[in-house]
């Protein structure tokens, strides 16, 4: 992208101290949140899992978010990230978190292999990458591709185990995450992202090259899904292929990614955060119940708040400020 | 003006649509600082035409070149980046963008840049910048597309029925706006149903029938060919 320090994107979104300032509150208030909520509540695994959903979730938001393709196969990203950095750690003796990149980067890698899936819209490119998903699943866990992946029996990262690096690791990932996003939200190549999405046509006659800057997001989306399912598997220790290559990864991510409200900087986290939490305590308490009630809980949102949580607040906030205008 | 310079030449094309020619062995040529109109009854093929130069629609036959270089097929972007733009008959802004941010699309992706305020100067949009797009009339739409083109610092402007639609003051605020744009060195290429407003802005106008070129010369002159008057009384008239 050419250079364009002279063009003045500040107009409609605030002073520049402002664009710098938001992006890192959201991923500060997180990462103080994690660091303390470890102290209180003392599940730590469970905390892990909610900063490496956040994770999922903002990589949802700039793929679907920012580019109105939804991938279903999203946790196929997950899966090559978890097994990519499991055998640079159990093959190569590769510390943790750099295998972490690495399992970003062979998540990006496979995104660049799946971008014909491009040629697919709406519902078809949504199957399409489960499809794809569940072909790479397919392979790596296959009995004959034991001696490289240990097939269907899982990697065991047991001698890598350290709890604390892995949750400051995923705590580090949520907020990188959250970088990310504000960097896509506020940035050119955001501006572009969202002409891209509002009309395709119209945005190729204004000089984007649509199919390269879509490309970006994915790798972006893809290589966090990467890490996230390399945090995932250092943290869990011992994971069979099913687990990291686990359709239900991507409908959760979607489902807190849409329900904070996707084109945020804030929904997908607070969406993460509150469903991730109830699911644990209706899981737990109430296992029997907790398919009905999860599922009334989407139901009800997707009919009252289907811009999630963040259109409600936007809601409410202007309803607020109509209403003292008047009264002013 | 002196138009001598060949600027976009278009040979032999034809568009088909599932065995459909809604182009049918189309030619025609732009020289620079032109304005041409496109005319035809309705269904003629002349959006067509525009979609097909601006790399929505792939061409069957024929071949298109800007300033000598083969553009034929080229993928939209490039198109456009090398100096192809237009205007859309339904207008077709960013929703989700303002006014603004609508014409910094184009302007980070553009070679040269040429200051946005500016841009919405000469589209007379310089109040609206911080605007929502809904906020803005269906002139102001279709003048956004304008800006959208402009930041792209074109060669040629396909202007699909810009006019219809317009109240007179409207119509003498972008008939005034496209004769600015000349001045400048663009050349036009206009469709238009409106032969009053074409009148005040094109040198000569390339009549389409059902896909085919049937006339080529001044406005005055077509008005008077016979194959033109049959064409326009027996078809459709301004929708
Ligand atoms: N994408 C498409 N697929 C199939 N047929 C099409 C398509 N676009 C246009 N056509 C057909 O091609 C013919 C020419 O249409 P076009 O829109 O180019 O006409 P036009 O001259 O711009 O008409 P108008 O004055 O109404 O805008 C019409 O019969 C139309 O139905
Ligand atoms: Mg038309």
């Amino acid at each position: 992208m050419p250079k364009l320090d002279d063009l003045d994107l500040t107009l409609e979104t605030g002073s520049k101290g402002k664009k710098l300032i938001s992006p890192a509150i959201a991923a500060l208030v997180p990462i103080v949140a994690f660091a303390v909520g470890v102290h209180l509540y003392s599940n730590e695994l469970l905390l892990t899992y909610m900063a490496i959903y956040i994770a999922l979730a903002q990589g949802i938001n700039i793929i679907y978010g920012f580019t109105g393709y939804l991938p279903f196969g999203y946790f196929g990203f997950f899966g090559v990230g978890a097994y990519a950095s499991g055998l640079v750690m159990l093959d190569y003796n590769v510390p943790p978190v750099l295998a972490v990149i690495i399992g970003g980067v062979a998540g990006a890698l496979v995104g660049a292999i799946l971008l014909p899936l491009f040629r697919l819209r709406g519902a078809y490119f949504a199957i399409g990458t489960l499809a794809a998903s569940e072909a790479i699943y397919t392979i790596i866990s296959n009995p004959s591709l034991q001696s490289i992946t240990n097939g269907p029996y899982g990697l065991n990262l047991a001698g890598f185990y350290s709890s604390g690096t892995a949750y400051g690791t995923a705590i580090a990932l949520a907020a990188l995450s959250i970088l990310a996003t504000s960097f896509v939200r506020s940035s050119k190549f955001g501006l572009t992202l969202k002409a891209i999405r509002d009309d395709s046509y119209s945005a190729s006659m204004a000089g984007v090259n649509v199919p390269r800057q879509r490309f970006y997001a994915w790798l972006i989306a893809a290589a966090i899904a990467g890490m996230a399912g390399s945090v995932f598997g250092w943290s869990t220790s011992v994971f069979y292929p099913q687990a990291v290559f686990d359709p239900a990864l991507s409908v959760l991510a979607i489902v807190f990614a849409l329900f904070g409200g996707v084109g945020t900087i804030w929904g997908p986290t607070i969406g993460t955060v509150v469903l991730y939490a109830i699911y644990n305590a209706i899981g737990v308490s109430n296992p029997q119940y907790f398919q009905l009630i999860y599922g009334m809980v989407i139901v009800l949102l997707v009919l009252f708040a289907p811009r999630g949580l963040a259109g409600f607040w936007n809601y409410i906030t202007t309803k607020i400020t109509t209403v003292r205008a008047k009264n002013d | 003006m002196t138009e001598s310079k060949s600027l976009l030449k278009i040979e032999n094309l034809t568009t088909i649509f599932s065995g459909f020619k809604a182009l049918n062995d189309v030619s025609l040529e732009l020289f620079q600082g032109q304005a041409l109109g496109l005319v035809g009854p309705n269904g003629s093929g002349k959006t067509t035409l525009v979609n097909t130069v601006c790399g929505l629609y792939k061409p069957a036959h024929g071949h298109i070149t800007l300033e000598g270089l083969n553009i034929t097929g080229k993928r939209p972007h490039d198109i456009a980046r090398a100096g192809i733009n237009r205007t859309f008959q339904i207008p077709k802004p960013f929703r989700d963008l303002s006014v603004y941010e609508n014409v910094a699309v184009s302007s980070i992706h553009s070679k040269n840049r040429t200051s946005i305020p500016e841009i919405l100067r000469k589209v007379n949009l310089a109040d609206c910048a911080n605007y929502p797009i809904e906020k803005l009339t269906a002139s102001q739409q279709k003048r956004l597309d304008l800006a959208r083109a402009l930041a792209l610092d074109p060669k040629v402007i396909f202007v699909d029925e810009l006019a219809a639609g317009l109240t007179p003051t409207e119509l003498t605020e972008v008939a005034e706006m496209l004769a600015n744009f000349r001045q400048n060195g663009i050349a036009l290429i206009v469709v238009e149903h409106l032969m009053g407003f074409l009148e005040q802005v094109v040198d000569s106008v390339f009549v389409l029938s059902a896909g085919k070129g049937i006339f080529s010369g001044s406005l005055r002159d077509a008005l008077s060919d016979e194959e033109v008057k049959r064409v326009f009384l027996g078809g459709a008239h301004d929708a």
